[in-house]
């Protein structure tokens, strides 16, 4: 949606590059002359746009509707698949591990997106100050976006150790308090590996966010000055309503992001303890590349998108209420 | 300009296309190069020669029972593609390939070795695509999966029809383990095993005064041992646990070795409730941490690898694998058979081996390949690698037994083989999994023991009867 409301800008700047560049000459040229250099524009943008596009029609294409057929099947992966009609996704509403599941990812999303959003937009105006050095620290909170998830997840579990993680040798220090056993206790585990998902992934919502408050125009906060405005007002009335869209488009990404969580999971979790961080990428990944349950897991992969496609409707509906674009 | 425009313009189309050339090229040469294929003679000097004999090969020369005659071998050149997910035995597998090139001149065999986590999605990939390769390395985990699906060549007939290979110098455990419960069949041959072990270290023991396990020693001398070996230290926090909780696959064995039960012969139904003997066991388990603090609590080591290795544990059963990585231990530890049941002696084990793919078009020269890798390889095979070979020669072989410590009783990993047992079939990974998870409330203190098993076995009965299910359907 931004991505081509983008592009369409872009193109139309490239087209008025192109005509201040006209010659005289040019401009005398004939009308098809003129059709053939716009023919030669749209398929130049094509031919850029063709890799992305190849790959999305090879790669995801085929393998979207493949997927969703399959999901009709009971498909052992090595054997050929058998049609069993609509009998995964009627296992699937009778499989308590199933409910289990979604209720994990609710929880997991319900956590991560409003705590990622409350916490990456203070974030965003800290390093929006003008000081000395300040990109230091944009480079410090986005660190984590860039490292390799596995890795993360390692040194996180060994942090989280209960005995001799730093965590808990902090809580002791600094408040003589004994910490919880993290991973290893299912009131916990949750949690943990929330905390983990904000603490990598907030940097990159601060740097959209940081683009989202630089986008204000200064004038407006002149004019909120004028009329007398303190700083709270201004930020209330001026920064938080222009920071909609960005807000808007922050969501929807925290939102599809916390329902595929996954590398986490399999590497400091596998899912437990007894299923309580077992959420629905990691179900599915288990069923389709573990368990030969290739039907199955693509029958939970589309009710996951009906699931994803459903919450972004809404939000899409619901945006004309809270959203400004200037 | 508008030329140079032009100019620019071809020249953007040429790199593309020069580009888009290179990505191919670049993506088959990095395919190729990443293949580790081993040196074959050539196959015009191979047609040309006949193939050595066998007594030319110095480590087939100990193997006088077995030996190849070069009638027996497919005569046409062929070129067979094997796969291996075992890092660990890269050098021994690349020799072994490189004497066998050297009996079969014919014969090219081009290897390949992939990590684990690649290894079966790829190899699944293979067999819906129709080229797997001719002959892959399994795990008994997964080789029930495909046993099942009908994707491996059956090769007790071929065994019986071959003069050069006697199923009586396995290990009768390992060749029962890969017999296929309906009709008694293998459909591969298993060459390495793993199985359950107690770590102990020796430091400790001295340390406390304890004797070391001796191979007779029950589950009570183990609680004794572990309340003598646990130290407190003057903050009121535990220095030395005496032992870990067991709570992997091998748990499975030790239930059973006390006259309790997991699953049913036919894998249709849970028998955890069936015997009071299973929740007993499994009381004395988590006892071990919630009652006699002698254990830790499950994730006390998270993150740190090995909780042996730590130095902060006496006794720790694991798979006697194990023992490559503990070499690095700096402290003196050595190994010893699980205790004793109350109605049996039992441990978990299982055998890794050899599996043809059933749409393999070089049957003869797999099946020979897999017979030089199970039988040919020499009383080296194996050595300092942590596996136990499960040929009755190389086994007791004394080049095997007398490698350099620790362990210092590297005769207790052959008997571990003679009592291991496992619960292998279709679908075993999953219906593990559903127990595991229900069981662990009961090592995390969430669950009574018998809320824990019921759970378990509801889980278990839901997983069983879907994979039972597939299978009825497939």
């Amino acid at each position: 949606m931004n991505d081509s409301r983008a592009s369409e800008r872009r193109r139309s700047v490239e087209s008025t590059e192109q005509t201040s560049r006209l010659t005289p000459y040019d401009l005398r040229t004939s009308q098809s002359a003129k059709r053939r250099r716009k023919l030669r524009t749209t398929l130049s943008c094509y031919l850029y746009l063709l890799p992305t596009l190849l790959g999305l029609l090879v790669f995801s294409a085929g393998a979207v509707v493949a997927s969703f057929l399959i999901s009709f099947t009971q498909w052992e992966i090595v054997v050929p698949p058998k049609w069993v009609g609509a009998q995964n996704y009627v296992d699937m509403v009778k499989t308590p591990l199933f409910w289990h599941v979604l209720r994990n990812t609710l929880y997991y999303a319900l956590v991560y997106v409003p705590c990622s959003v409350f916490l990456a937009i203070p974030l965003a105006i800290l390093v929006n100050q003008k000081v000395k050095g300040i990109t230091f620290f944009r480079t410090v909170y986005f660190l984590p976006v860039v490292s390799s998830g596995v890795a993360v997840a390692m040194v996180w579990s060994w942090m989280y150790n209960p005995s001799f993680g730093v965590f808990n040798y902090f809580l002791n220090a600094v408040f003589g308090i004994q910490g919880p056993r993290w991973l290893n206790d299912v009131r916990w585990s949750m949690p943990s590996i929330i905390i983990l998902g904000i603490w990598r992934d907030i940097g990159f919502y601060m740097m959209i966010y940081l683009a989202g408050l630089q986008g204000i125009p200064e004038e407006l906060y002149d004019a909120a000055r004028i009329d007398g405005a303190g700083r709270w007002v201004q930020w209330r009335y001026v920064t938080l309503p222009l920071l909609s869209p960005t807000t808007f488009f922050v969501l929807i990404m925290a939102l599809i992001g916390s329902f595929q969580v996954f590398e986490a999971t399999y590497i400091m979790t596998q899912g437990g303890p007894s299923n309580s961080t077992l959420t629905i990428s990691y179900y599915i990944f288990q069923n389709a590349f573990q368990w030969f349950h290739m039907g199955y897991a693509a029958a939970l992969a589309y009710v996951l998108f009906a699931i994803v496609l459903t919450v972004t409707l809404i939000q899409f509906k619901f945006q004309s209420r809270w959203v400004f674009y200037k | 300009m508008s030329d140079r425009h032009l100019n620019r313009r071809k020249f953007l189309r040429l790199t593309a296309g020069a580009a888009t050339g290179l990505l191919f090229v670049g993506c088959g040469a990095a395919s190729e190069s990443g293949v580790a294929t081993a040196p074959a003679p050539t196959a015009e000097g191979a047609a040309n020669n006949p193939p050595p004999p066998a007594t030319s090969v110095p480590a087939a020369a100990t193997e006088v029972p077995t030996t190849v005659s070069p009638t027996s071998a497919p005569t046409e050149n062929t070129e067979l593609l094997f796969w291996n997910y075992a890092a660990e035995l890269d050098g021994q597998f690349t020799t072994m390939i490189d004497q066998f090139h050297g009996k079969h001149p014919n014969i090219k065999v081009k290897y390949e070795t992939l990590p684990w986590d690649q290894y079966w999605q790829k190899l699944n990939a293979t067999l819906v695509t129709g080229n797997p390769p001719d002959v892959w390395y399994t795990a008994p985990t997964f080789y029930f999966e495909y046993v099942d699906r009908g994707q491996l060549v059956e090769l007790s007939s071929l065994i019986q029809l071959d003069d050069d290979i006697k199923e009586d110098n396995w290990i009768p455990k390992a060749l029962d383990q890969w017999r296929v419960k309906s009709n008694g069949k293998l459909y591969g041959l298993p060459s390495g095993f793993v199985a359950d072990v107690v770590f102990y270290n020796k430091d400790l023991f001295d340390a406390a005064g304890v004797k070391y396990p001796t191979e007779d020693w029950t589950w009570d001398d183990f609680l004794q041992m572990a309340k003598a070996l646990t130290k407190t230290g003057s903050d009121g926090k535990t220095e030395v646990w005496g032992c870990t909780v067991p709570t992997g696959n091998g748990l499975d064995q030790i239930i059973e070795s006390n006259g309790g039960h997991i699953i049913n012969d036919d894998q249709t139904k849970c028998l955890m409730l069936d015997d009071p003997a299973t929740a007993a066991t499994i009381q004395f388990m988590a006892d071990l941490n919630q009652k006699y603090k002698v254990a830790p609590p499950i994730g006390e080591f998270e993150g740190m690898g090995n909780p042996f290795m730590t130095g902060r544990v006496a006794m720790n059963i694991g798979l006697q694998i194990g023992a490559q990585g503990a070499k690095e231990a700096p402290f003196k530890w050595d190994n010893q058979l699980i205790p004793k049941g109350k109605v049996k002696r039992s441990n978990y084990g299982g055998a890794d081996g050899f599996v043809i793919s059933a749409p393999t078009k070089h049957q003869a020269a797999a099946f020979e390949f897999i017979k030089f890798m199970t039988s040919q390889a020499g009383p080296t095979l194996y050595l300092g690698t942590g596996i136990i070979p499960v040929r009755k020669d190389l086994a007791a072989d004394p080049a095997f037994l007398k490698q350099p410590p620790p362990p210092e009783h590297y005769d207790v990993w052959p008997k571990a083989v003679e009592y291991s047992d496992d619960n292998y079939g279709r679908g075993f990974g999953e219906w593990q999994k559903a127990k595991k998870d229900a069981l662990e409330a009961i090592w995390l203190g969430n669950a009574t023991v018998e809320q824990g098993i019921n759970n378990a076995c509801q889980a278990m009965d839901a997983a069983l009867t879907k994979i039972n299910q597939e299978k009825q359907g497939s």
